[in-house]
Order: structure tokens, then sequence, then C-alpha cells
């Protein structure tokens, strides 16, 4: 009830501040409800668009906002949407047309037609006033007298995306349609929610655990929970079969340049058993072998349990013969070496790091190291 | 994991590593003592007194707010310290260990940075041997930019002397603030290695 009261409390102070906007016409014709939610969402974007956590690559962006014109059509013209560094697995739509696509939802799609789901079912959302009728609905029983900042407000936000389990069933058919229309493949949808539920189970946090049953918001929220939702998609896809295209090769393709980074945040989770199980997943869906294999070889060396530098090893040396690694791996293999006292292997691993990184940032610290194995052999 | 709730969080999340701070005073130039070690503080700063994630002491100097200059001076962390607290097992924080390599202890203060100040696009330059109270040490540049999109760069000298681990870190805006102040935060690396 406290979350319900902050929320009230922070829309009403927003809804009052209105006129000072200098917007006003954003607002016309909108009763105070739907305005004041717009206004709160408008200052929102307002931080994304500066937001150190954005993706700005102009290709990632224009790649996206085709896909996405594609799927929702002529609607396209009312959404804008921003690519967010966030390991979490997530979308978000506002209601005032700002859409939030996170980097863990971009790694973990297999193809456009698994994000393009996604995308659609947000839309679904957005189209049908979804977060206006929650807002509403929260309104009738909140208490509408604490004011609060601005940040209090993004977190009361997090109310207005717990949907109804009638709500979410109307948003999948219309990323259903959406995507079928377009000539998809709709199988994929239920594919993205399987790999949810398979990834939150091997997770140590109780809160992604819980996830394979139950998840509060976004477009992974769990009414219905996850395994009768994935039924429930399971049977759209055969009532909507769409077409055949998946587009896996162009989507690996123009999301390729990034896999390295979004691993790398993967990782600052520090939940490795599920890192590792993602990573594998990742390798057998296709992405780029050698940067999984390096990465993978980090979770190991990360977690630190009895075995793992050994195993950790063993994925470097994978990544070491495979197409284009990422040269630190031989960084990797050689920091290995030296701590196992394998002199001159670790010696070779270094010379090999700096002559593939010649600008290498960290050039006059290996050298020292080389200077030193070699004085010492 | 609702996107709205995290942009409020990392928003607060800047003011996580100097928790536990007890007020600010003068610390006029001069040798200044932090833990096992000291450094000469070239001006006088604002010093403030700051408790590692254990409760382990350690001080917090700037010039014009810790928005826009802050030098950390961390001294004798020991096998599984940490700079931030944990409150809950199952999300656990960066912890030194003896064992650590010279990159895995620049891993150990990127890591901090990322999680605890919500540094974001932490990227490493110049990452030189150095010497730490007389024992081998590394020391770095990073840049890195803040949950608001603000550039900042910093740059740290790290080393162990009896399997402890020792600190200076500092960073600030990439534009006017990191250059006010690097001469003065050279001197403290240059006294901080003998």
């Amino acid at each position: 009830m406290k979350k319900l009261r902050y929320l009230s409390a922070a829309l009403l102070a927003l809804t009052l501040a209105l006129p000072a906007s200098g917007n006003e016409d954003r607002y016309k014709g909108m009763d105070k409800d739907e305005a004041g939610l717009w206004f709160a969402m408008d200052k929102a974007e307002d931080s994304i668009k500066t937001s150190g956590a954005r993706i700005t690559d102009p290709k990632l962006n224009d790649y996206i906002q085709n896909l996405t014109c594609e799927i929702v059509g002529e609607a396209c013209s009312d959404l804008r949407i921003y690519l967010v560094n966030s390991p979490d697995f997530n979308a978000a739509m506002a209601p005032n047309g700002m859409m939030l696509v996170n980097s863990g939802l971009l790694l973990r799609a297999e193809n456009e037609a698994q994000l393009g789901c996604v995308i659609g079912h947000e839309y679904g959302h957005f189209a049908q006033g979804h977060s206006l009728k929650q807002w509403r609905a929260i309104k009738d029983v909140g208490n509408a007298n604490i004011f609060l900042p601005i940040a209090g407000a993004l977190i009361g936000m997090a109310s207005l995306s717990e949907f109804s389990r009638e709500q979410e069933r109307e948003a999948d058919q219309i990323g259903f349609d959406k995507i079928a229309k377009y000539g998809y493949e709709s199988a994929e949808c239920s594919k993205v929610w399987g790999n949810l539920i398979g990834e939150s189970e091997k997770s140590v946090v109780k809160r992604v655990r819980k996830r394979s049953q139950k998840t509060k918001n976004g477009v992974f929220a769990s009414h219905p929970v996850p395994k009768e939702r994935l039924e429930t998609l399971s049977v759209m896809a055969s009532e909507t079969p769409g077409g055949d295209k998946v587009g896996k090769d162009v989507y690996l393709n123009m999301t390729q340049g990034f896999l390295a980074k979004w691993l790398e945040n993967e990782l600052i989770a520090k939940d490795f058993d599920r890192h590792i199980y993602l990573f594998e997943e990742l390798k057998s869906r296709g992405r780029h072998a050698a940067t999984l294999d390096y990465y993978l070889g980090e979770a190991y060396r990360l977690r630190r349990q009895e075995g793992d530098k050994e195993k950790a090893m063993e994925y470097w040396q994978m990544a070491a013969t495979g197409e284009n690694p990422p040269v630190d791996v031989w960084r990797a293999m050689a920091e290995y070496n030296r701590r196992a006292k394998n002199k001159a292997q670790a010696l070779s691993d270094y010379k090999t790091y700096l002559m593939k990184a010649p600008d290498a940032p960290d050039r006059a610290l290996i050298e020292k190291y080389i200077d030193r194995l070699q004085t010492e052999s | 994991m609702n996107m709205f709730k995290s942009a409020a969080i990392t928003i607060g999340a800047a003011l996580l590593l100097s928790g536990c701070v007890t007020g600010p005073q003068l610390a006029p130039a001069g040798d200044f003592v932090a833990g096992s070690y000291t450094v000469p503080l070239k001006q006088d700063w604002t010093s403030m007194d700051i408790k590692t994630g254990k409760g382990k002491p350690a001080k917090l100097l700037t010039m014009d707010g810790t928005m826009l200059n802050a030098v950390y001076l961390i001294s004798d962390l020991e096998e599984g310290d940490s700079l931030l607290k944990e409150r809950k097992k199952e999300n656990p924080v960066p912890k030194f260990s003896a064992d650590f390599s010279d990159l895995e202890m620049i891993e150990f203060l990127t890591d901090n940075l990322e999680r605890g100040q919500g540094f974001l696009n932490v990227e490493t330059t110049n990452v030189e041997p150095s010497e730490f109270k007389g024992e081998d040490a590394v020391q770095f540049e990073f840049s890195a930019v803040n949950a608001d999109g603000l550039k900042l760069h910093g740059k740290s000298l790290l080393g162990m002397k009896d399997d402890k681990l020792n600190i200076i870190l500092y960073y600030a805006p990439a534009i006017y603030y990191y250059d006010k102040l690097e001469a003065d935060v050279n001197a403290m690396f240059e006294a901080a290695a003998s």
C-alpha cells in the first residue's frame, strides 16, 4: 500500500506541475490522469536521452528502429526506441511512446522473430493503453498525499507495468499478430520464454530463480505463470503460425560487435552458474564461439571454485584455436601459465598477446613481465 | 527487473562507496596520514572519514565536492575484505584476495566502480608497473561515464604489501576538473611509492 501511496503522490505532484511544462499542446485532449502520466514519462525520457547507459551506436539503433517499424507498421511514428546497456533480460514501454530495449534482451534473442515478439508484445500494451488503465486502478486504491521527487516517481512507475493476466494475453496476441503478419515464424515467441525459464533456474539468486515461477513486470511479467504462458504461446503459434522467416544471420551479424561488451556486463552480477549456462546456450544458438569460449573461461576464473582455474584454461585454449578469438585470450593464458610456473609458455603467450594487440593499454606492464620471464629463464 | 526502477537505482548509486561518511574536516597542506601510508597534500583539502565494506576506516579527500573530485585513500585491505557493504549473500560484492595478480587488482577496483558508483563503460588505459610502499605495484588510468552521461577520468595506484592491498583512487569529470588536481595526485603516488 505504501508503494501505491508514493506512486499516487508522485504522479499527483507531476500533474499539478503540468502547466509549467511549456509543452501543453502535447497533452491536449487528455484528461488529467493521462496527461499526468505522459508528463512523468516525458521527464523520465529526458533523463534516458542523456544517460550514460544508452547504446548510441547509430547502425544498431537504425536496425532496431527499422525492425520495429516493420513490425508495428504506421504506429511506428508514435514510438521512440532507446537501447540501454543493462544485462536484464527485458524491454519496457511507457504510455508516452518511449520504448526501452535492454542489451540483455538483445544478447539473448536468437533472431529477428524473437526480438520482434517482444517488441510486438510491448507495442500491444501501448496500443491498448494498459499503463493508463493500471494507473487508474492504482489511483482508485491509493492515497495521494505525499510528494516525492522525480526519482521516486521513476521507482513508482514499476507498478504501471504490473499488468493483469488478461492484459498480458492481449499484448501477447497483438505481438503474435504483428510478427505473423510480417512473415516471421510465430513459434519463435515461445522460445524466448522457454529460454528465460531455463536460465533463471540456474541462478543462485532467489529473486532471479523465482523468475521461472513468477515475475512482476515488463514483457516477462508472470500473469499467467511462465509454464502456463509457454503453453499458451505454443497454442497461439499453432493458431497463427505466420511465415517461415526468422532473420537469424542478419540479427547475429548486426549485434556481433556488441557481444563482448554485453557478456562483460553479464559478469558484473557474479551469478556465475547462470552465466555459464547462458554462455553455453548462446554458443549453441549460433553466437560467436571463440568470444563465448573466452568469456566462459572468464566466468570460471571469477567463480574461483575448486578446479575452476583449469576449467578456465580449457575454454581459453578452445577459444585460441577458434575463429577470430578476442586477443585477451592470450593474456589470460599467459597469466595462468605464469602462476603455474610454466614460464616458457607464459612468455610465448604474452608475446603473442602483444603481437596481436600492439596498442594494448597494458603494454608497459606486460613488457615488464616479459623482461622478468626472460631474465629468469 | 523493471527498467524505470533500475534507472532510478543507478541515479542513487553514486554515493555508495563513500558510505558511513562522518562529516567533512579540513585537511591542511602537508603530510596526511591515511592508515598505513602517508601522502603529501600540496594544498588544503576537505577530508572525510569513510569505511570499507567490512568497516575498515579509510579517507576520502575532495576539493570541490565529491561529485567534482574525489581521492580515496584505502590501506591494508585483507583477504575477503570488500569496498562495498554486502547486503545480501546472493548479491555478492567484489572481494579482495591476496593471490590477485596486478590485472585482477585493477579488475577488483573497476568492478567496484561499476557496481558501487554506477560508473558505465569503464575503460582502462595506461596500465603501468609502479611501486607502493616499496613493493611492486600497478597504476592505471580509466575513463567512464556516470548514469547522467557525464564523462569521467580517473587514475589509481594499487599495490600489495604483506598480502594487504593499498589503494589510491582519484576521479573527476574529464573536462577541467581532472586536470585541475592531477599533479597533486601524482605527488601522492610518488610519495606512496617508497
